[in-house]
């Protein structure tokens, strides 16, 4: 019991103390965030920490979060550089292949293909596919809208296309 | 609203405007999309105009040379007007502006015993 008595104390103060080291984690996962989208800014606190190391301030309590934070950022900004490194069309290729189109969009616009000739099919499906990762960024009643024009023509282009490969004399 | 003439392609208001869009740089390559948008047209809307340009012989067509997977995406078809089409197209343009300017004169003449 009485040893209960003496830890109780103890426990209150781990109680208080635990938000504030919650906050002081995450403010210096914040501040490393800001640190890595700003690498000027790293560089300057390089400089306060050397003066405040000159200045025998190493253990104060804001030393050592920025520490943590500075080391936090240094990550960061390694993670941002190699992102950067990667080549022009390497970057194209990973952000058309994220984004990809409508599945709907694409659904209408394989009705359309399955409505032209089956001669014709592969190269239409090829070119609407490539309009729709096209569009891919767009918002994606656009890109059903899309589809759905393509479907509306889609007896229109059967009859201009069906009509090339049954008057080949016409062509001219 | 088709004028068609003695020979070629239906000259439709969209037709005139996909030609008009390919003529300001003939020697250009443009895809469908691009092609929408320099005619002002929606997006989708233009492939049979296209497929009836290119039967008529005024549009060559060939895929992009790209390899797709490295890409990430379909190849393109583009577009260009040959060297046929050039001269058709603007002659056709030409004739179908002189028949709405003749419709419009019609129009606009005042009809006989009319006080305005």
């Amino acid at each position: 019991m009485s040893r209960r008595r003496t830890a109780a104390p103890g426990l209150d103060r781990a109680r208080e103390l635990a938000p504030a080291l919650a906050l002081d984690r995450v403010y210096a996962r914040g501040l490393a965030c800001q640190l890595a989208l700003d690498p000027d800014l790293v560089l300057t606190l390089d400089r306060t920490r050397e003066l405040a190391l000159t200045l025998d301030l190493a253990d104060t309590p804001a030393l050592v979060c920025h520490d943590r934070a500075c080391l936090f950022s240094r990550a960061l900004l390694e993670t941002l550089k190699a992102i950067n490194a990667v080549g022009a069309a390497e970057g194209e290729r990973a952000t058309v292949a994220g984004r990809r189109p409508s599945r709907c969009a694409g659904r209408l616009a394989g009705f359309a293909v399955w409505m032209v000739p089956p001669a014709q099919r592969p190269r239409y499906r090829e070119e609407f596919r490539a309009e729709l990762y096209d569009l891919a960024g767009r918002r994606w009643w656009r890109q059903l809208a899309y589809g759905a024009r393509l479907l509306c023509r889609a007896c229109e282009l059967r009859r201009v296309v069906s009509g090339a490969a049954r008057f080949p004399a016409r062509e001219r | 609203m088709s004028m068609s003439g003695s020979s070629g392609p239906r000259m439709t208001l969209p037709t005139q405007l996909v030609l008009r869009a390919l003529l300001e740089h003939p020697t250009r390559e443009m895809y469908g999309l691009e092609i929408c948008a320099a005619a002002g047209l929606p997006s989708g809307t233009i492939h049979p105009i296209l497929a009836r340009l290119e039967q008529a012989g005024w549009l060559e067509s060939h895929w992009e040379e790209v390899d797709p997977k490295e890409k990430g995406r379909p190849r393109r078809r583009y577009y260009r007007l040959s060297p046929d089409g050039i001269e058709l197209a603007r002659d056709a343009l030409a004739r179908a502006h002189a028949a709405v300017a003749k419709l419009t004169a019609l129009r606009l003449r005042p009809t006989p015993g009319s006080t305005t």
